[in-house]
């Protein structure tokens, strides 16, 4: 059954266009959307989350007995769909300035133990008590993963997981989204490279050229 | 978990003077952070008292859950009311704050305005939200004038948290703090949010704040609502002129 079903999901910005997307994401499984920078990667990802608004097209979402197309809820509604099924792990880290990322993954799960998120995401403890602003850039996308995967979402939007990795980290990523979908997570990946995917990925979008219109 | 609750407080087409607020509507949902952005003078503030049931609408309606029309209580049914349910900090601590009285008295009062009639258990009340807001303890005694400005605004929100609001109303909390203490004030805020579960409406001028707090965002410009998002999707596709100027601000 798809938990997530895109349906001719477009995006126009004057003369140019992302999309028409169609594809289907299943509980557990792990969709990749591919393409080269500014082909609209981002952008996708942007609209099934309602960071942006779509032209046209549908995404419904489909968790137990809730079924609601994600482009025509109210933003309460939306705010509230978000809140109890949706993760998205952008580039960037949206963090109130000196909390420490321990307080941080505590705020988002008070009940689960971020200490071993951390570890399986290879965050050195000495750091886990600093201000998360003075953390590098590839443990701040990892802290950014751990508090959309602390949540346990059945559905996990990543764009560019492992851009500010080096590459001795990307086994650790991919063992890490590995197991989350294994224990039933669907994930939709934005990538710029396919070799970067996991083993069980799937291609659902491929957006190959730069936008156009 | 996916269906959205009924609103803890609407206000329905709300207007106000000639040209302060105009047909104004908004829900407060359980548990959220609503944020209402726009510039000086574009009604927020208004629209935080009527909601709060300080400022009666020339026009339209403040509901609570069950239909209750909170303006069309008998006056002592309303203060009664508000102090039992609602939590108020304002801009200026002087307005909420006595500033004759001790720090703890202050926080204390609140639970004496809800009937405690034991001072023991007050007290410990006050000195628990005390730690709570960092504040020391051994500055109970002391009288709001000689706080800095961020710890009186803590002791505002103390003394607005004391008696288990289900809304917690802020007028513009962080104005005039330094950065650092804006900082540790969206810090504590956003803690006691999650641990209380206290819906909050928020009034500031600085769509930053409402970046790192909000759930969701009112627009206001003009006395009106001109648009409601996210606050993601606000900054990243603002669509009426005022929230792209405000986005602009941002920078």
């Amino acid at each position: 059954m798809a938990i997530l079903h895109a349906e001719g999901i477009e995006k126009r910005y004057g003369a140019r266009t992302v999309g028409p997307v169609s594809f289907m994401l299943a509980a557990g499984e792990t969709g990749l959307v591919l393409g080269g920078s500014g082909s609209g990667k981002s952008t996708l990802l942007d609209l099934i989350h309602g960071t942006r608004r779509a032209s046209a097209g549908a995404a419904v979402l489909h968790i137990g007995g809730w079924r609601r197309d994600l482009f025509n809820l109210s933003v309460p509604e939306l705010v509230a769909a978000r809140r109890a099924a949706i993760g998205y792990c952008t580039q960037f880290l949206p963090a109130i300035p000196g909390r420490t990322g321990l307080d941080l993954a505590r705020q988002v799960a008070p009940s689960v133990a971020a200490e071993a998120v951390f570890e399986r995401l290879a965050l050195p403890p000495r750091i886990w008590n600093l201000p998360a602003s003075s953390w590098s850039g590839g443990e701040k996308q990892r802290l950014n993963l751990a508090l959309a995967a602390l949540r346990r979402p059945p559905l996990l939007l990543l764009d560019e997981p492992f851009a500010a990795l080096d590459r001795a980290l990307h086994p650790v990523l991919r063992s890490f989204l590995t197991d989350l979908a294994e224990e039933g997570t669907a994930l939709l990946i934005a990538l710029h490279h396919a070799e970067d995917g996991l083993p069980a990925a799937r291609t659902l979008v491929s957006l190959n050229q730069p936008a156009k219109g | 978990m996916l269906e959205l609750p009924p609103p803890l407080l609407t206000l329905d087409g709300v207007s106000h003077g000639p040209r302060t607020l105009h047909d104004a509507s908004l829900s407060l949902y359980p548990g959220e952070v609503l944020c209402l952005v726009g510039k000086s003078g574009a009604g927020k503030s208004t629209l935080l008292r009527i909601a709060a049931g300080l400022l009666p609408p020339g026009k339209g309606r403040a509901l609570l859950p069950g239909g209750v029309s909170l303006y069309e209580l008998p006056e002592q049914v309303l203060v009664s009311l508000r102090r039992r349910r609602f939590g108020f900090v304002a801009q200026d601590a002087g307005d909420t704050l006595d500033m004759a009285a001790s720090a703890a008295a202050n926080i204390a009062q609140p639970l004496f305005d809800n009937g405690e009639r034991h001072f023991g258990r007050a007290l410990a009340a006050a000195r628990r939200w005390f730690a709570a807001l960092d504040l020391d303890a051994a500055r109970l005694g002391d009288r709001p004038g000689v706080f800095s400005g961020g710890m009186r605004q803590r002791l505002q929100i103390a003394r607005a948290l004391v008696h288990g609001p289900e809304i917690l109303f802020l007028d513009e909390p962080t104005n005039g703090l330094d950065t650092a203490a804006q900082a540790r004030l969206l810090t504590l805020l956003s803690d006691l949010q999650r641990c209380t579960g206290v819906a909050m409406l928020l009034v500031t001028h600085d769509l930053r704040i409402a970046r790192l707090i909000a759930h969701r965002v009112l627009v206001l410009e003009a006395g009106g609502v001109v648009e409601e998002a996210p606050p993601d999707r606000l900054i990243a596709d603002p669509r009426h002129p005022a929230a792209r100027d405000l986005v602009a601000a941002m920078i």
